[in-house]
């Protein structure tokens, strides 16, 4: 899948500047930024959620999972319809449970309302709704923003678990670098709106070719005489 | 933006934790105003069914030997121009004002249901002329809508009844607009579009449902205001006509004699009024009942008294002695906490959220918000009991900075007026002075020019630049201590960066002590000399900032660290996760709190609680397993 | 993004503040325009023909034929409006069918009137009830004295329900008839002000005192106020100098629209009181059939509260340094 000179603008403001990136079969793309960098946009684009200029090929089936869980699901509908909100009436009493089994929920939770859920348990469902689309890529916009790092670890886990499971391509977006590298096999940087670099998780780590980069990198918080 | 303000929140979400609590739904129910509202309601309900079948004839009868009376055993309110009884005619009067008022409100909601969702069905330019048209119409007075359309309509009952409901359109119409479109623009009607969900099973599933509540709660508190419009029509005569009567026009009739006879008013005037209050209550408390399931308990719960500590350590900037921070209804998000910090050291106190470490920030600034209760066994800020320092001298040596940039300063006053007001306020310098010192100050934290700076307001800073201001705020005084709240949560990592430079340079500058509180541990570790873990509102390690990565001793502190990915995890290994949750601050056990996620724990574990005991050098863990 | 908005020199926002300003005022000029289409509309929608309405059964054709001629209501639509547009800009309003007087005679004679009462009403509400509402604040604020919130939410909700015609009667029976402190009706000196006013004011009274209770209570629980508050500024301090001036924008705000508001509630007060203001005519000219004088009455009335719209939008403007922002990200 590859998108082409994307471009996204509000109003007189542009989000998204020419954006080109390539996301190959099976593959997970980090994209990494600050607030306002327009990776956010680039995301709502993507999904078709924002208007947009430029080109989006080979792009079927595209699902998200947003960054608060407490927004992202209706308080209304109960787990299991929520999951099975893009799956056909037969093949939902079968589908629901495989779904929640996937990220690891135990399927009684069907009956439960999201209130009832923490915010990790939240955010699984969203996967597994995401995944109930049977998606050809999933984007994740700072899916562990809003959660305590305990609870990050066990959904980035999940995340790269499902990936190599169901060979799912991904775009994977967070402002946190560690994140990002964790989980995708190419970064994207992005400031102001363009990509600023873009190359394998290893190269864009260890050796920074943009300014940036290397501003970014130098920024993020280290424990020191960890081994 | 909100990517970040993650893991915190810690005073809201304590207090937050107290708030919730099963059947307050139900105590906003058993409250005096709702009780009262739904009487009236009932009784104005009752009154329109049985009413006209009642008194119907004796509202009608004619008695020329009775006109125009004032109030007599016979006719307790008195008599109208034709001898017919007035307590008769308002009791009678009831189904007829309430059927109008009903019907106008239906027209109303029906009409402005439908405008406020057309916006979101007809194309763009059509939308804007819809909305357009709705924002002018609100800012009409109701009245003046109303006599325009009773005027255009042809005085009487139908005009009144068409001009009350247009009068109400307009506020329905903005009401189901800005619902339809908050609920419109939620990640989950997003999700559902991207599921392929059909655009009208998305507005059956997921709008209506969500906006219904809000609408049905604004169609009861508009019966009320239709029912006082239609009433205030008929009362200048411009509603129901004679033969026909409503509580307006025996208003309107009684009120040409009330200079005779003022009782002659006051039964359709106590009856509009009664209405009025008992439906403006009764949806008051609906209003109450969906908008909150949540208000504080009342029941106090009793600590134990704190025990008193050995001699104090002369040499501290901060010494806490066994803290602890208790809410109505048996939650305590601190408990026991001792904590020592000496001159120009910089602790971190580390912390999920729920930890109870934003608390124990704001009880040692004494902010913790009511109804929360604090009591210590010593809390000395630079060698003297808290309790005993002035405000000016609390004012000048403790400085705090909060982890919203944005909302830590005033917006309505400019930067410079802020930071001066320490000044003044505490060190009763002049105007001029003080400002003074405010651009000295904000130059020191390097905000660039800093002159122009201060006389701007908040909004025209960035994040950064605001958070620089408050630390510069801090620093108006001699500060002996800064407890620093999450500060930089809320920023970008490189500025970040700079905050955390900033802040050491200015602990290494003035020689107080810093107490930063975060979430994040790699933040902490990397800023801070030493390391205080919380875990449901208790020290669970203390350890020098530099072996928190290879020598934290506490399975909850080692949890942590594991699973925080860094710049040199391996890719190939899964992070470690801690299991399960932290237990909220009214369910912590007698045992240790951390057993039930904990993979050592054992059954001492679970029963009692392990102390914070000295282990190693400089290190102290509470922990059964780690230390026996 | 919220960045980019924010931070920023001084002169995009002052030109941000200007375009918004001048989009204020064409909102307002267009606001007019439908006005002034429907004024005119009104007495093409009246069932029957007005002027016969107006006259009565028993009037001669030929005078109903020379009354439509003199009012021009037998030439065409688009060619009435036009001359119905001069006129108005030219202060022509017409005359009324029953007294013959220049309507805009009466209009202006009477409007001063209403809007004394009405200012005067909003600046008594203004003055009671801030202090008031921010008085209940601090006094309930976190939940603590829940008998005073009790207390403040049923007095204040009861004082809303309330219409101001039934303040007004009860005014007139008891101090009035009753006892007679004040006189029941009409504008003569100082004490007939006091009743009206009083009538007017006590649900606004209500009314401003719940919302600045509310904004009251949002600010202190802001961040700013907790430092304030660990900076150990005195109370009086925190509370005038920081919190009010946060709280003002929309008690002013409501202030502004409750001042529209009133100009309309005026209507059934001057009716009480007899107060020789433009309600009092509206009233008389619809229940007379008395057409010229309600169309002219309902335009000034509309343009008046356009207007008052108008000078709230651009006051806050000028006063709120973030307002514009609202706007822009709204």
């Amino acid at each position: 899948m590859r998108i082409e000179g994307l471009t996204v603008r509000y109003g007189g403001f542009t989000a998204v500047d020419d954006v080109t990136l390539e996301i190959p079969d099976g593959h997970a793309v980090g994209v990494v930024g600050e607030s306002g960098s327009g990776k956010s946009s680039l995301a709502r684009a993507v999904s078709g959620l924002v208007p947009y200029t430029g080109r989006i090929e080979g792009a079927t089936r595209i699902q998200m999972v947003f960054q608060d869980p407490y927004a992202s699901l209706d308080p209304r509908m109960t787990i299991g319809e929520t999951v099975g909100e893009g799956i056909a009436k037969r093949r939902r009493a079968t589908e629901v449970p495989r779904l929640l089994g996937l990220v690891q929920l135990p399927a009684e939770l069907a009956g439960r309302y999201p209130r009832e859920l923490s915010g990790g348990q939240r955010q699984r469902v969203a996967i597994a709704r995401a995944l109930g689309g049977d998606p050809a890529l999933l984007i994740a916009d700072e899916i562990t923003g809003s959660l305590d790092v305990s609870v990050q670890g066990t959904v980035l886990n999940l995340v790269r678990g499902l990936r190599d499971e169901l060979g799912l391509s991904m775009l994977f977006i967070s402002h946190n670098l560690a994140v990002v590298r964790y989980v995708a096999d190419t970064i994207a940087v992005m400031h102001r709106g363009r990509i600023v670099e873009h190359g394998p998780t290893e190269q864009v780590i260890g050796e920074p070719a943009h300014d940036y980069t290397r501003t970014l990198l130098a920024a993020v918080p280290r424990l020191r005489g960890r081994s | 933006m909100g990517a970040r303000t993650a893991a915190d929140g810690g005073v809201e979400q304590a207090a937050g934790h107290v708030k919730k609590g099963p059947g307050r739904r139900g105590g906003v129910w058993r409250s005096a105003p709702a009780l009262i509202g739904g009487a009236l309601v009932l009784l104005m309900a009752v009154l329109a069914v049985v009413g006209p079948i009642i008194w119907g004839a004796a509202a009608e009868r004619i008695d020329a030997g009775a006109i125009l009376q004032g109030a007599s055993a016979e006719h307790p309110l008195g008599t109208d121009n034709l001898g017919r009884d007035l307590l008769a005619r308002v009791l009678v009067a009831g189904r007829y004002s309430l059927a109008l008022a009903l019907l106008a409100t239906l027209i109303g909601a029906t009409v402005g249901i439908v405008l406020g969702a057309l916006p979101s069905v007809l194309p763009r330019r059509g939308a804007r002329l819809v909305t357009g048209a709705v924002n002018a119409l609100v800012a009409f007075p109701g009245l003046l809508l109303a006599m325009f359309t009773a005027v255009a309509t042809g005085l009487g009952a139908r005009g009144a009844v068409l001009g009350i409901g247009v009068a109400i359109a307009p506020g329905f119409a903005r009401l189901t607009q800005t619902l339809a479109a908050s609920v419109a623009g939620a990640d989950y009607v997003a999700a559902a579009r991207m599921l392929g969900v059909p655009r009208r099973r998305i507005l059956a599933r997921h709008i209506l449902p969500n906006i219904a509540e809000p609408l049905i709660l604004n169609l009861a508190q508009s019966l009320g205001g239709a029912l006082l419009g239609l009433a205030g029509m008929s009362f200048l005569g411009l509603g129901v006509q004679p033969p026909d009567f409503d509580w307006g026009r025996l208003l309107f009739d009684g009120f040409t004699w009330i200079y005779v006879n003022p009782e002659v008013a006051l039964g359709p005037a106590a009856a509009v009024a009664l209405a009025g209050i008992g439906f403006n209550l009764l949806g008051d408390t609906l209003a109450r009942a969906a908008s909150r399931s949540s208000a504080g308990q009342r029941d106090t719960a009793r600590t134990a008294p704190p025990e008193r500590a050995g001699e104090p350590d002369p040499d501290a900037v901060l010494e806490v002695h066994d803290l602890t921070v208790s809410f109505p209804g048996g939650s305590t998000p601190v408990r026991g906490l001792s904590l020592s910090i000496a001159p120009g050291e910089i602790v971190g106190l580390v912390g999920e959220s729920g930890s109870g470490k934003s608390l124990t920030a704001a009880a040692i600034g004494g902010l913790v918000p009511y109804p929360g209760t604090v009591t210590y066994g010593r809390l000395r800020l630079g060698g003297a009991d808290v309790a005993t320092l002035s405000g000016k001298e609390l004012g000048t040596a403790l400085a705090m900075v909060f982890q919203d940039p944005m909302a830590s300063l005033n917006p309505a006053l400019k930067v410079g007026g802020q930071l001066a007001e320490v000044a003044v306020v505490h060190q009763g310098a002049s105007r001029a002075d003080a400002r003074r010192r405010a651009v000295d100050r904000l130059g020191h934290v390097q905000l660039p020019e800093p002159a122009k700076q201060a006389a701007q307001h908040p909004h025209e800073l960035s994040g950064g630049m605001r958070q620089r201001a408050v630390i510069a705020m801090g620093l108006m005084g001699t500060p002996r201590l800064i407890v620093a709240d999450e500060p930089t949560t809320a920023l970008d990592v490189t500025v970040q960066r700079q905050i955390l430079r900033l802040l050491r340079e200015v602990v290494e500058e003035t020689g107080a002590a810093l107490l930063f509180i975060s979430h994040d541990i790699a933040v902490v570790g990397e800023l801070c000399d030493r390391v205080v873990v919380m875990y449901a509102g208790r020290v669970v390690e203390e350890l020098p900032a530099d072996r928190l990565a290879d020598d934290a001793a506490h399975p909850y502190t080692r949890a942590l660290v594991a699973s925080l990915p860094d710049l040199d995890t391996d890719r190939g290994r899964p992070l470690a996760g801690i299991p399960g949750t932290q237990p909220a601050p009214a369910r912590v056990g007698a045992g240790c709190a951390f057993a039930g996620r904990c993979p050592l724990a054992t059954e001492r574990c679970r029963s009692e609680r392990p102390e914070l005991v000295v282990h190693g050098l400089r290190q102290r863990v509470a922990c059964w397993e780690v230390t026996s | 993004m919220s960045d980019q908005l924010r931070a920023g020199p001084g002169s995009p926002a002052v030109r941000r503040t200007l375009r918004t300003g001048a989009r204020r005022i064409v909102r307002f000029a267009v606001s007019l325009a439908v006005l002034l289409v429907a004024s005119f509309t009104m007495i093409h929608l009246i069932p029957g023909d007005p002027v016969r309405a107006s006259l009565g059964p028993a009037a001669p054709i030929e005078l109903v034929q020379a009354r439509t001629a003199a009012l021009g209501l037998d030439r065409p639509l688009p060619e009435q409006f036009v001359t119905y547009v001069g006129h108005v800009l030219t202060g022509d309003f017409g005359t009324s069918f029953l007294t013959g007087e220049q309507v805009g005679d009466v209009i202006a004679a009477r409007l001063p009137n209403t809007l004394t009462l009405a200012l005067l009403a909003t600046a008594v509400a203004l003055v009671v009830a801030v202090p008031l509402g921010m008085w209940a604040a601090v006094r309930t604020e976190n939940g603590r004295n829940r008998g005073t919130e009790l207390a403040f939410g049923t007095a204040t909700g009861t004082a809303v329900a309330v219409p101001e015609f039934l303040y007004s009667i009860a005014l007139v029976a008891v101090l009035a008839v009753g006892l007679g402190w004040f006189p029941p009706a009409g504008k003569a000196g100082p004490l007939t002000y006091v009743l009206p006013i009083a009538a007017l004011s006590v649900g606004p009274i209500a009314m401003i005192a719940r919302i600045t209770r509310v904004e009251t209570l949002r600010e202190l629980g802001s961040d700013y106020v907790r430092l304030a508050r660990a900076k150990r500024l005195p109370a009086i301090r925190l509370h005038l100098r920081h919190v009010l001036p946060n709280t003002l924008t929309a008690t002013l705000t409501m202030g502004g629209l409750l001042l529209t508001s009133l100009i309309a509630g005026s209507v059934l007060v001057e009716y009480v009181f007899a107060w020789p203001g433009l309600g009092l005519k509206i009233v008389e000219s619809i229940t007379q059939k008395d057409y010229p004088v309600a169309q002219a009455v309902i335009l000034v009335y509309g343009a008046v509260v356009l207007i008052v719209n108008l000078v709230v939008d651009l006051v806050l403007g000028a006063l709120d340094p973030t307002s514009e922002i609202k706007e822009v990200s709204a």
